[in-house]
């Protein structure tokens, strides 16, 4: 059942979600399968649950004059959101316009969305699983921290994830790509398969994996292979029926409300920030489906303010906002009584509702990352037909790990489909320089246009990024906006760590640019906010949009806010999840584990709520 | 001259200026639109504009030439702009959509050989049939 902003603090749940993202979702599906009440509290709206309601958004996108990631969903003051266009300049005053107060010294490039569904609306849905080495980079390289749990531990659960999400990959690719990056584990189980066959590689990737077979990089002294890899994703293709995860092969799952739509990627070429049709996953499935439970309850336009807990370390309940128009003083505050919370709203929120609610922990807010994103370009001899399908189908992984890792960040590069879209805003920049500084027009401009477009080439460069504990979020109890929401704080710096990983990508993408005979045309500017200057040369860095950290879990309340469970330390009835609990970013856009670690809470909570006893909350 | 000839030396003058014919500029189903909105707008300089073309003999057309003044050079490049983005140039940077329906056909996408983001999808594995490529395709 969906309603908005109602008043339910006469009902009792087994377990309060706050938030209906990805991570509030996967729990509230598994936990209505097991006949669990639950009870999903949602900032934002949920009307794009109705098919129609969310094509709307499709024509918000249309018209916008800048294609941002929140462009086709729409901010909202009762709960408000970053925009990545809130970044502006290098000065933090000046990018503290928006809902972040940025102190710097870098900014934080990032955004989410708050509407139900959270930022998987406007996700790409790359689904890579992190490699075993990323669970234990302090003991392995001596830097960043180590996971509470190991690789093995974690592989079913991101198994499930496959199965929730609904992936197409070929795990061939992957396993041959486990070796040229030394995985000495099980990656994937012997027999496994993904639920559906990979989504076809796009006329560049095919190209550049034909120019660069037997290519390689060396960085001091060992060879790395440079081979292209399809990239395992969250969107609809064919299904394999060697796949068994549930006894039969998978079902793809179509648009919520229209299950004729979305059963198959057709290549809208917009999945960020929003597929037409939905054929690429976003939580809107998972919700739809744990709806059908009979046993999950949404609230939406109900926003979380805080947390109450009793003197014994247990939460009685939480305080939400319920608001019924845009107007500031237009709420009325409701409690949510039940015997489990989860706060699934994201690194930032949960963070701030922690802190706001004095959960007891100095590493709350701490250990912030990202995957810093650093976009090259160029251009090829060969015409290549891209500015087609999805914005990526393939990548370069196999610089992923190495003893590199030691001193500096590994990447992944990330192939692009849609040419020079997201560096320089093609195709349209090339047709306004055309027009307006070369003066052409006619048949020569039309002929110009086509060439220059066709040939782009853009190989983006996603870097790990260590936890440190000074990159934090925090509040300060006077900073509020105008609707009285406080404004999240963020401390946030590129260690250099990054940024020789960085140096370390430019190098790479110019041995690239030269295997694939192309030109290279990356520019970066001093005005660019992201500008960066090391040993003379030049980069700006962009955000993925991968908050990371900010509830990171451990071993213990001395290095951790979350147990492997995701359960905060000192709390008996308290989880934070998503992916504030990653300890490292790895290489792997984080999702995909985000999922794993959710689903892994789930069925932890469910043995915790079926044995009812006071199991919760024995801290180890 | 009257009110269908100038529409329809609007249209000529579009053909020329955006290297499209007279077929592609109608498929997007807005010239009429374009026309009035631009007649709208500029209602002067685009008369002028559409005088001084009739005169212009077609294969002479270059924005290079100093030709038209500063002012109508920039009315033709408004023009090329919007059949071929859907956007109203104020000027070089700043830019507004007519509506969703001109993102949707800004002729660009054909002009490039590609579909609008969002619209018009060109089928499940399309991004990977290239007709470039012939030699590495579907190896
Ligand atoms: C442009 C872009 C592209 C991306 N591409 C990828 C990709 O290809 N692969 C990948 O792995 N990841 C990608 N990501 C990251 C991915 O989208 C996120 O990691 C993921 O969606 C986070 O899910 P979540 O459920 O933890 O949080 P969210 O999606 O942020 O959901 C949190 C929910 O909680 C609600 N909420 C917030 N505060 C409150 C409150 N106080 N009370 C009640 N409810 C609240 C929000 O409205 C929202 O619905 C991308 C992100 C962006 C921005
Ligand atoms: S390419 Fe198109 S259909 Fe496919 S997932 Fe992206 S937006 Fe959806």
């Amino acid at each position: 059942m969906i309603n908005e902003c109602i008043d339910v603090s006469e009902k009792e749940f087994d377990v309060v979600i706050v938030g209906g993202g990805i991570a509030g979702s996967l729990i509230a599906k598994q936990l209505g399968i097991y006949g669990k009440k639950v009870l999903i509290l949602e900032a934002g709206e949920s009307k794009h649950m109705k098919y129609l309601d969310y094509q709307r958004n499709l024509d918000l996108y249309y018209s916008a004059s800048v294609k941002s990631p929140n462009s086709p969903f729409s901010s909202n003051s009762h709960a408000p959101q970053p925009d990545e266009l809130d970044v502006i300049s290098k000065i933090p005053y000046m990018n503290s316009k928006g809902y972040f107060i940025q102190m710097g010294p870098t900014p934080y490039r990032s955004d989410y969305t708050r509407h139900l569904g959270g930022a998987t609306l406007h996700w790409l849905g790359t689904c890579l699983r992190m490699i075993p080495d990323d669970f234990k980079t302090k003991t392995k390289f001596g830097v960043g921290l180590d996971w509470p749990l190991t690789y093995e531990e974690l592989r079913p659960y991101y198994e499930q994830a496959e199965y929730e999400i609904g992936i197409s990959g070929e795990v061939n690719d992957q396993r041959e790509l486990g070796q040229l990056l030394n995985i000495k584990e099980e990656w994937f189980g012997k027999e496994y398969v993904f639920p559906m066959h990979k989504i076809p590689e796009s006329n560049i990737d095919k190209y550049l994996s034909k120019q660069l077979e037997g290519k390689s990089i060396t960085f001091q002294g060992h060879q790395y292979s440079l081979k292209v890899t399809s990239t395992p994703q969250a969107r609809n293709g064919i299904p394999n029926m060697k796949y068994r995860y549930r006894g039969e092969p998978y079902k793809p799952v179509g648009a919520v409300g229209n299950d004729f739509q979305g059963k198959r990627c057709v290549g809208y070429s917009s999945c960020v920030p929003i597929c037409p049709i939905q054929a690429k996953y976003s939580a809107l499935k998972t919700l739809d489906s744990a709806l059908k439970s009979g046993n999950v309850t949404i609230v939406s336009k109900a926003v979380v303010t805080e947390i109450k807990v009793d003197g014994f370390g247990k939460v009685e309940k939480v305080v939400y906002k319920a608001y019924t128009s845009n107007n500031p003083n237009d709420f009325s505050l409701y409690t949510a009584v039940g015997k489990i919370f989860v706060l699934a709203a994201n690194p930032v929120e949960n963070s701030k509702l922690m802190l706001k609610s004095l959960i007891k922990n100095d590493l709350i807010g701490k250990y912030l990352m990202d995957h810093p994103f650093l976009l090259t370009w160029g251009l090829s001899p060969q015409l290549l037909g891209i500015f087609k399908g999805p914005g990526s189908t393939s990548g370069i992984e196999s610089l992923r790990n190495g003893k590199f890792r030691e001193h500096r960040s590994a990447f992944r590069i990330e192939i692009g489909n849609l040419g020079w879209l997201w560096s320089n805003g093609a195709p349209y920049s090339i047709i306004n320089s055309l027009v307006f500084e070369k003066n052409n027009s006619g048949k020569k401009l039309r002929e110009s246009t086509y060439d220059m477009n066709q040939r782009q080439i853009q190989l983006g460069f996603m870097l790990e990024q260590p936890a440190e504990a000074t990159n934090r979020i925090t509040i300060d109890r006077r900073e509020k906006d105008s609707f009285g929401n406080l404004r999240p704080i963020i401390n946030y710096k590129l260690s250099e760590y990054t940024i020789k990983g960085m140096e370390a990508a430019k190098q790479t993408a110019s041995t690239l640019y030269s295997y694939l005979g192309a030109k290279e045309c990356t520019s970066y500017t001093d005005d660019d906010p992201g500008f960066i200057q090391y040993n003379n040369n030049s980069y700006a860095f962009s955000g993925a949009g991968h908050f990371m950290g900010g509830h990171v879990m451990g071993t213990s309340i001395h290095n951790s806010v979350v147990d492997k469970y995701q359960k905060v330390w000192g709390y008996k009835n308290l989880f934070a999840v998503g992916c504030g609990s990653l300890p490292t970013t790895g290489t792997a856009n984080p999702t995909l584990t985000l999922a794993a670690l959710a689903l892994m809470s789930a069925k932890w909570i469910n043995n915790s709520l079926e044995k009812e006893k006071i199991t919760i909350g024995v801290d180890k | 001259m009257s009110r269908v000839n100038t529409y329809d030396l609007f249209l000529k003058l579009s053909e020329t200026i955006t290297g499209f014919t007279r077929v592609d500029l109608l498929s997007t189903g807005l010239d009429v639109h374009y026309y009035e909105f631009i007649n709208a707008k500029e209602p002067k300089t685009l008369k002028e504009l559409l005088k001084k073309y009739y005169f212009v003999p077609c294969s002479d057309f270059s924005l290079d030439k100093s030709y038209f003044s500063e002012e109508l050079n920039f009315l033709i490049k408004q023009i090329i702009l919007l059949w071929y983005t859907g956007r109203w140039y104020i000027n070089s940077v700043n830019y507004y959509y007519l509506s969703s329906e001109s993102y949707k056909q800004g002729l660009i996408w054909k002009a490039i050989n590609a579909h609008p983001f969002g619209a018009n999808p060109t089928g499940y594995g399309s991004w990977g049939k290239s007709i470039y490529l012939e030699d590495i395709n579907d190896k």
